[in-house]
């Protein structure tokens, strides 16, 4: 059994709309949820789901309001300030723009120097461009001297993309919360950083926290791994990714999978996007009470509109929804059978 | 019967001062058929939205048309009319009216303190001199369209409205002076994957009913797939695959194109054989020799890096490799699953 690297347990946060205002927005609601030593959990949510703001949960950017986030089993925000620089360095955040993550004043070797110094991981200059140019040589950037003193203007989205997650590992980090990280970059070279985090996963036993809201290229990383689905602050479904993906349950992740557009024409044309009460999502900012998708759900009762359903069944798989076993079945495979693409 | 519009060795060149000039779109031509539904395809920088905005003539400085022909074909005419020949105000005149044009993340751009209604009514008047209760009779019919309820979203301001509504709304707009020819730039990339999906059902749906002519821009090959009945593929500012789309699918000739369906990540099936494509769109100031995709392209050999491709007919399809024939053999490295 992998041991437990980061818990999170009942954990909501809440933001203060405005400065004297008193209207409060929930934006992560009571989310529980464990990352393992060497794991890979795949979050998936669209816009305003609260992906992001769990990630920034899971790496201690934000407090929470409610719960605890434990790392190795410690109070994040009630342990020892050591313990939390420890912790601090090893969950590194990688985000989606890594344009606007780098300084465009500096060179990568200027930005890699930087935390290789300031965490004591080298001991002069020589030794951290050593380090830099075996970084980069890890991240795929070959050879490195063509790019240690490079401007990141300098260089293409995905070369970018490779810096941060080359920057992230400076300070051997047990866990990289990977923000969108490919969905600013071309199509043709998506594939390539995932590959990248799944080598990082596999060689150096590194577990990612992949938050996206492309479920092909979650199950392309962590088909092995976890999967969470978020809707509007609130985990509604989770466990073994291919478990999940066999057999999904809640009505939003149906609805969801029933619409992702498939790569070959004819299962295309075939499949018809599940039909909701309503097509636009509602306001994050004033999520509905009840269960959250009951106002877009085609199975709501009245119970949905009142009551919050809570997230039930096995580890490795639960859902949140009270007709969780009474509302059809949806499989991705009942559709036509798919070309060698889809 | 005659295109709708037929494009010639369109060419959009972009002066950038000291930093040289570039071609942005380098000898395009293709043709739209009278209410067909084409995706023109290509990623970030391979000159698509270029080519749409030239098709209008609205490129933004420092670019501009340096070569080509457009050439649209009015119902009964003998003689095609060269769009590039007209006067500014002339061309004018047909956008919206005869092309219109849904500008990508346009949905953001809805004048903020208007309602929707006040919007509706400006478009149209800014061409056409009519009355606001049959302006607004045209609206409601259009928003229907959309599946939107015209009494609520006449009325809105565009913050009332979530992203999905207001590019439904965009779309609804630029059918109201019934244009022949519709553009519509990446209209699904920022929304969610439900809204997307109804709002692709939406173009489908408004395509066959009014047997319009679409050109969808997107970087999505799903989403062509779910739509269009031909697909143009770019790169690198040239066209280098144009096939029915099931033909496309089934078989792409282009080793770009196969690559590209090779490089997206699916629900179902076997994920073993994706890879991306190594290297990464050359430098359009400097393009490589021969044939634009050569430094990436596992087929290439001296020929490529020496001469370059045309758009050859290759049986109800043109595409723009010396290899074609091979790829087209090639037996796709998955099996298909379960």
């Amino acid at each position: 059994m992998q041991q437990t690297l980061i818990a999170l347990e009942e954990v909501s946060l809440i933001f203060r709309r405005g400065w004297l205002s008193r209207e409060r927005v929930e934006a992560v609601s009571r989310v529980s949820l464990t990352i393992p030593e060497g794991g890979i959990l795949a979050l998936v949510g669209e816009t305003g789901s609260g992906k992001t703001t769990l990630g920034k949960l899971v790496a201690g950017l934000y407090r929470p309001t409610q719960g605890r986030v434990l790392f190795r089993g410690q109070n994040l925000w009630t342990m020892d300030r050591r313990s939390f620089l420890e912790y601090r360095r090893a969950v590194q955040l990688v985000h989606q723009d890594a344009f606007a993550a780098l300084n465009p004043v500096r060179t990568i070797y200027q930005s890699l120097k930087a935390p290789l110094l300031r965490h004591r991981m080298v001991r002069n200059g020589r030794e951290a461009r050593e380090r830099a140019a075996e970084l980069l040589e890890r991240v795929g950037l070959t050879p490195p001297e063509l790019f240690l003193d490079k401007y990141p203007h300098q260089l293409s989205g995905g070369q970018r993309q490779r810096v941060l997650l080359a920057r992230a590992l400076t300070v051997q980090p047990r866990l990289i919360v990977a923000d969108e990280p490919v969905s600013m970059i071309d199509v043709s070279l998506r594939l390539s950083i995932l590959q990248l985090l799944r080598e990082l996963n596999r060689r150096l036993g590194i577990a990612i926290l992949y938050i996206t809201h492309d479920l092909a290229t979650a199950r392309y990383l962590a088909e092995e791994g976890q999967l969470a689905v978020m809707y509007l602050g609130q985990i509604v479904e989770q466990g073994a990714f291919r478990k999940v993906l066999e057999n999904p349950c809640h009505p939003y992740l149906q609805a969801l999978l029933s619409a992702i557009p498939i790569p070959d024409p004819r299962v295309a044309r075939a499949i018809r996007p599940m039909t909701l009460q309503e097509i636009d999502p509602p306001d994050p900012r004033r999520p509905p009470p009840g269960c959250r998708f009951h106002p877009r759900c085609p199975y709501a009762q009245r119970i949905c509109r009142e009551i919050p359903p809570a997230l039930e069944g096995p580890a490795d798989h639960q859902v949140a929804c009270h007709f969780a076993r009474e509302i059809p079945s949806w499989r991705l495979s009942s559709a036509v059978s798919p070309s060698p693409w889809a | 019967m005659k295109p709708l519009l037929q494009v010639r060795d369109l060419r959009v060149t972009f002066d950038l001062g000291r930093h040289g000039r570039l071609n942005a779109v380098d000898g395009v031509s293709f043709d739209l058929a009278r209410g067909e539904f084409t995706a023109l395809v290509g990623e970030s920088g391979s000159g698509k939205s270029t080519t749409a905005l030239a098709l209008i003539r609205l490129v933004p400085l420092p670019g501009f048309i340096s070569g080509g022909r457009l050439l649209w074909w009015e119902e009964g005419q003998r003689e095609p009319l060269d769009l590039l020949r007209l006067s500014d105000a002339q061309m004018r005149e047909r956008r919206w009216r005869d092309i219109a044009m849904v500008f990508q993340g346009a949905q953001n751009a809805l004048n903020p303190v208007m309602r929707i209604a006040e919007q509706m009514i400006e478009t149209v008047r800014s061409h056409h001199p009519m009355p606001r209760g049959e302006i607004l009779e045209r609206a409601a019919q259009c928003l229907r369209m959309v599946r939107l309820e015209p009494s609520r979203v006449l009325r809105a301001y565009p913050h009332e409205l979530s992203g999905g509504m207001r590019q439904r709304v965009l779309i609804a707009m630029s059918l109201l002076m019934s244009p022949r020819l519709l553009i519509l730039d990446e209209p699904t990339t920022a929304l969610d994957v439900i809204t997307q999906a109804h709002i692709l059902e939406i173009l489908r749906e408004i395509q066959e009913q009014l047997g319009l002519t679409m050109l969808l821009l997107t970087h999505d090959l799903a989403v062509v797939a779910k739509t269009a009945r031909r697909v143009l593929i770019m790169y690198a500012g040239q066209i280098v695959e144009d096939a029915p789309t099931e033909a496309l699918f089934a078989a792409p000739y282009h080793p770009y194109t196969r690559g590209l369906l090779q490089a997206v990540p699916t629900l179902r099936g076997d994920l073993t054989g994706k890879r991306p494509i190594p290297g990464g769109p050359p430098d359009l100031r400097h393009p490589p020799p021969g044939c634009r995709f050569h430094p990436r392209c596992p087929y290439a050999d001296e020929t490529c890096r020496r001469v370059e491709p045309t758009l050859e007919d290759a049986g109800g399809r043109r595409v723009a490799c010396h290899y074609w024939q091979r790829v087209a053999r090639t037996v796709l490295v998955q099996e298909p699953h379960e």
